[in-house]
């Protein structure tokens, strides 16, 4: 979309850095923002490819469970997740380790970002984060935590999840292959000794991608997410 | 758009978004997107504002040995175990392929011995393996049977345990002989070396799940189906090693040779001139992402194993290829075009030293070479990677195949089985892992576990094992 003169003005006037005009987006009329699908780090240094012209293959059934909202209400996995494109991030809230659930929270926030400025994803994208932490983290401990995190009110539904108890919430992990492990010795890091694991799951509840460090780029699963709504017939299992 | 429904609840999700928090931002506002420094005072939105918000640079994780897959944990301190992936010879033990942990800990009062042995059961031309991501299991195959072995390396890091065996690989697939193992999130990236068509040397990239489900393969590029490649000279479609620059979003693959050739004793298929014609001659290069092939570079003589480098703005690889001996770098040019060139001549100038394993050291500085011509390890100062130059040699044994160091550079490991076909025969015949020390000029002997006195097998692949991994 190219913006107008008048969005660039505002952009200029709001502080925007001088970028060429391919590197502005309007996101919504009169709101200019950079292109962040086009924006190289030193840690991402390519350019994404386009959604579609890729294959992402089944890796897994998604599973299901029982998890608890913010408000404390039992729902299930798989009625949150029918019909839209889910990322999936299993994190804890005492983590302090910035490569871990800091950084997966970060990425879920920047891809409500990116859900802002590509047309269509922001209503076909569900992002989730769940606690494996239930005894601490409490449907309230994260509502605290969704409130610092949720800055982006019109991109993509996010919901804040935790498990009523371990009983619940084992067999989900182990279906997911989320491996976590409670440290035998204190670490400043916090009590749980996990791999970063964030899945993209489709609207068919099935896996299609696994992303951790190194492959946490929210411009990539931003792509992909794109790539499975663009799909018309189910992929083979 | 409004999200928040705070009407009657009927479905489990409205139930759900009741009370859901969501932020009361003004969505005609750009104020909104930093509306997050309400909290500014938190140490959560610190956090995530500063790691979300940018793509911001980080230090990549890095693995302890320095060839391995970028997306494990790391052992942080001294390796504890080294698994050994041994080929089984008729007569000696079970006469069957196993998994050998040595003691590698110093002090231990087992240092430098035997402390475990797990057979597989037959001979399956043991060759290489790699950890899952999460370093609880160490996939291992043969490239005979293209049997796949599953081992746990968590519950007791000290006694590697087989948990799974993949045999129908090759039905599977169509691929014959997998043969590296590279951990991504979730899933093995398995490059195979044949086919089971003809068993020559065209070959794909195999990927499992962590939990031994077949998820994809992806054929080698080839003159006939160049897959949108950009092809130098000619695409073999052969196979060998595959690794990945995450920062790049680039994997690069060698190329070998198929299962008619590596099966073959030695002796016999260098005298056969039609059958040496059918080594790889090619690296590909790939969308990591996409797994779709970019360019397929011109590299002849059968080029090996690939080492990229560690610094963060190294975008550069090395490859050592065996039938040559020569050195090569790919790398990405000013224009950010990737290119493949000749930068070295390993050993003396004229003659053939087959060197079949490279090491690069973590800060990209060395790059260790070993040459099962001679047996011997030749050190290169590759600090300018287009200039590599030769500051060490040392003599390990009569044959020596595979090289592995440590993080920090200073412990060095050797074994010596190249193929079971391909090993040399009577006296030259030596099996062994040895260690040694790195003093940053030259290498000091620490110990030998001689395999052939001990009729243990052929000592091929070398992995690091920690318990400390497992706290």
């Amino acid at each position: 979309m190219k913006p107008s003169f008048l969005t660039l003005l505002v952009a200029g006037l709001l502080g925007i850095p001088a970028l060429p005009a391919a590197d502005l987006i309007e996101v919504e009329p009169g709101i200019v923002t950079a292109d962040l699908m086009k924006r190289r780090s030193s840690e991402y240094d390519y350019d994404v490819p386009k959604p579609g012209t890729y294959e992402l293959p089944v890796l897994q059934p998604a599973a299901d469970g029982t998890v608890l909202g913010t408000n404390g209400a039992p729902v299930n996995l798989h009625d949150l997740m029918r019909g839209r494109v889910v990322v999936l991030s299993f994190i804890y809230t005492r983590c302090t380790d910035p490569k871990a659930c800091m950084r997966a929270t970060g990425v879920l926030s920047e891809l409500q970002r990116l859900s802002r400025q590509i047309p269509g994803l922001a209503d076909k994208l569900l992002l989730l984060t769940l606690s494996f932490d239930p005894a601490y983290d409490s449907p309230e401990v994260m509502a605290r935590y969704g409130r610092v995190s949720l800055a982006y009110g019109n991109g993509a539904e996010w919901l804040f999840l935790t498990a009523r108890d371990h009983k619940e919430l084992t067999p989900l992990l182990t279906a997911y292959g989320q491996r976590v492990d409670k440290r035998k010795q204190a670490d400043a890091h916090g009590p749980y000794y996990h791999p970063l694991r964030v899945y993209l799951i489709d609207p068919r509840q099935q896996v299609r991608n696994i992303y951790s460090f190194g492959l946490l780029d929210p411009r990539l699963v931003a792509t992909d997410a794109q790539t499975l709504l663009m799909e018309t017939t189910a992929p083979a299992r | 758009m409004v999200r928040l429904n705070t009407s009657a609840a009927t479905t489990p999700v409205e139930r759900l978004r009741i009370n859901q928090h969501n932020p009361s931002f003004n969505s005609k506002s750009l104020m909104k997107t930093v509306s997050v420094n309400r909290f500014a005072g938190s140490r959560w939105s610190r956090a995530i504002t500063l790691l979300g918000a940018a793509l911001v640079a980080t230090t990549p994780l890095f693995a302890d040995e320095t060839c391995t897959s970028p997306y494990m944990p790391k052992i942080t301190g001294q390796e504890e175990f080294i698994y050994v992936w041994t080929l089984g010879v008729d007569g000696w033990g079970d006469g069957s392929d196993k998994v050998v942990t040595v003691d590698v800990k110093p002090g231990s009062p087992t240092y430098g011995q035997i402390v475990a042995s797990a057979s597989v059961g037959g001979r399956h031309e043991a060759h290489h393996g790699g950890f899952t991501d999460d370093r609880r299991e160490l996939w291992v195959s043969g490239l005979d049977t293209s049997h796949i072995f599953i081992f746990d390396v968590a519950t007791d890091p000290a006694k590697p345990r087989l948990k799974k065996t993949i045999k129908d690989f090759a039905k599977k697939t169509g691929v014959v002989g997998p043969h590296g193992f590279y951990a991504l999130p979730g899933r093995m990236l398995v490059p195979g070396l044949s086919n089971a068509k003809d068993k020559g040397g065209r070959t794909a990239i195999v990927e499992y799940s962590n939990e031994g489900k077949h998820v994809a393969t992806h054929w080698m590029p080839t003159d006939a189906r160049p897959q949108g490649a950009h092809i130098e000279k000619m695409a073999d479609g052969y196979g060998y090693d595959a690794r990945v620059l995450p920062r790049k979003n680039v994997m690069l693959s060698a190329s070998f040779t198929g299962w008619k050739n590596y099966m073959r004793p030695f002796g016999e298929l260098v005298q056969d001139a039609e059958a040496m014609q059918h080594f790889g001659q090619t690296m590909t290069l790939w969308n990591f992402h996409t797994r779709q092939p970019k360019k397929v570079f011109h590299v002849p003589g059968a080029p090996l194993e690939i080492r990229w480098a560690w610094g963060p703005k190294h975008n550069y690889a090395f490859t050592a290829t065996a039938l040559t001996s020569k050195l090569w770098l790919v790398f990405e040019d000013a224009r950010g075009e990737w290119q493949a060139s000749e930068v070295g001549h390993i050993g003396p100038e004229g003659s053939g030293v087959l060197p079949v394993d490279i090491s690069v050291s973590a800060d990209d500085r060395l790059l260790f070479v070993s040459c099962f011509g001679d047996g011997k390890v030749r050190v290169f100062d590759v600090s300018n990677p287009h200039r590599p130059k030769q500051i060490y040699e040392e003599t390990i044994g009569r044959q020596v195949n595979m090289v592995s160091q440590s993080w920090d550079g200073k412990r060095i490991y050797f074994t010596t089985s190249l193929l079971a076909n391909w090993d040399k025969q009577g006296d030259d015949n030596e099996q062994f892992l040895k260690a040694y020390e790195w003093n940053g000029q030259e290498l000091k002997h620490q110990f030998t576990v001689d395999f052939r006195d001990q009729r243990v097998g052929r000592p091929h692949m070398m992995h690091f094992g920690s318990a400390s991994l497992y706290q």
